[in-house]
């Protein structure tokens, strides 16, 4: 079975990146979708079934700390799971970012194995409780 | 928050470079060519005291950037249109690398600004943005680049 990611990052290049370490990875992706800032994200996720949300966090119109507490707060989309893949320095928002139920992040500039890295357990265990 | 210094913004730099491209930069080489317009980028922050991030570049490096990070050939099409962008993604991940190294405490990093882009018309903007005090130029792939980060505490 594959799977659907949406990339979420007002930067076209880093999306492109991102999708392409995935593929390269390997993983049993059938599906990949693209958003450019949280608003864009949700009207994505009004039309598509996806597995899994890797967003950025500095993006204009909607951050992704209130993209992740939308999509968590809807019982719908509730059980998609959301990774922060971000240059974002500071641990408190981070901290903030895991109770709220996020359950990965990948600190910019990544390389391809820490992306696989990253997707692979979260995709494996996707329907595990969230670290608080 | 430590000051920061042209060596730890040049590492950081390096790092973001070298992960997102693999690519290095190196001091400027006297027959480099200079631009006769450039992009330049600048991202703030703010939160312990504020700050500036600038780059400047030739258009020509944020295309090959943007090539070498999607994959596609060298000179193609689509690399103008993701030219500033990979430019302002270059930016990010320098600040918030840079950032990372600056704080005691990742608790007390502070709030990064999106980044913005403008541009360097002649060859006389060029010379003025490098001119400024704090700037430090290298090139990289055979293209010159100016970047410097100037704050202040509040």
């Amino acid at each position: 079975m594959g799977y659907c990611i949406l990339l979420v990052d007002d930067s076209a290049t880093t999306r492109g990146l991102i999708k392409r370490a995935i593929q390269l990875a390997g993983l049993p992706v059938t599906e990949f979708l693209e958003a450019g800032h949280g608003k864009e994200a949700l009207a994505q996720l009004q039309t598509h079934v996806v597995d899994l949300i890797l967003t950025d966090l500095h993006m204009p119109e909607m951050n992704g700390i209130e993209l992740a507490r939308a999509v968590l707060a809807n019982p719908a989309t509730a059980p998609i799971t959301i990774a922060v893949i971000s240059a974002e320095p500071n641990g408190q928002r981070l901290l903030e970012l895991r109770r709220a139920g996020v359950k990965g992040y990948l600190r910019k500039p990544c390389t391809p194995e820490a992306l696989r890295d990253l997707v692979v357990p979260l995709m494996e265990n996707r329907h595990a409780p969230s670290i608080t | 928050m430590r000051p920061q210094s042209p060596e730890l913004l040049l590492e950081a730099f390096a790092e973001a470079l070298q992960t997102m491209a693999f690519m290095f930069p190196e001091p400027l080489a006297d027959d480099v060519p200079l631009p006769t317009a450039a992009d330049c980028l600048s991202i703030t922050w703010s939160g312990g005291g504020t700050g500036q991030l600038q780059l400047a570049t030739s258009r020509g490096f944020g295309e090959l950037l943007a090539c070498t990070i999607l994959a596609m050939d060298p000179g193609a099409a689509e690399a103008a249109q993701h030219s500033v962008d990979a430019l302002q993604e270059l930016c990010n991940i320098t600040i918030g690398t840079l950032l990372v190294r600056l704080c005691d405490s990742p608790d007390d990093a502070p709030e990064m600004g999106l980044p913005t882009a403008t541009v360097l018309r002649d060859a006389a903007a060029w010379q003025s943005f490098v001119a400024q005090p704090h700037t430090i130029v290298l090139m990289a792939e055979g293209f010159p680049l100016a970047i410097r980060m100037q704050e202040s505490q509040l």
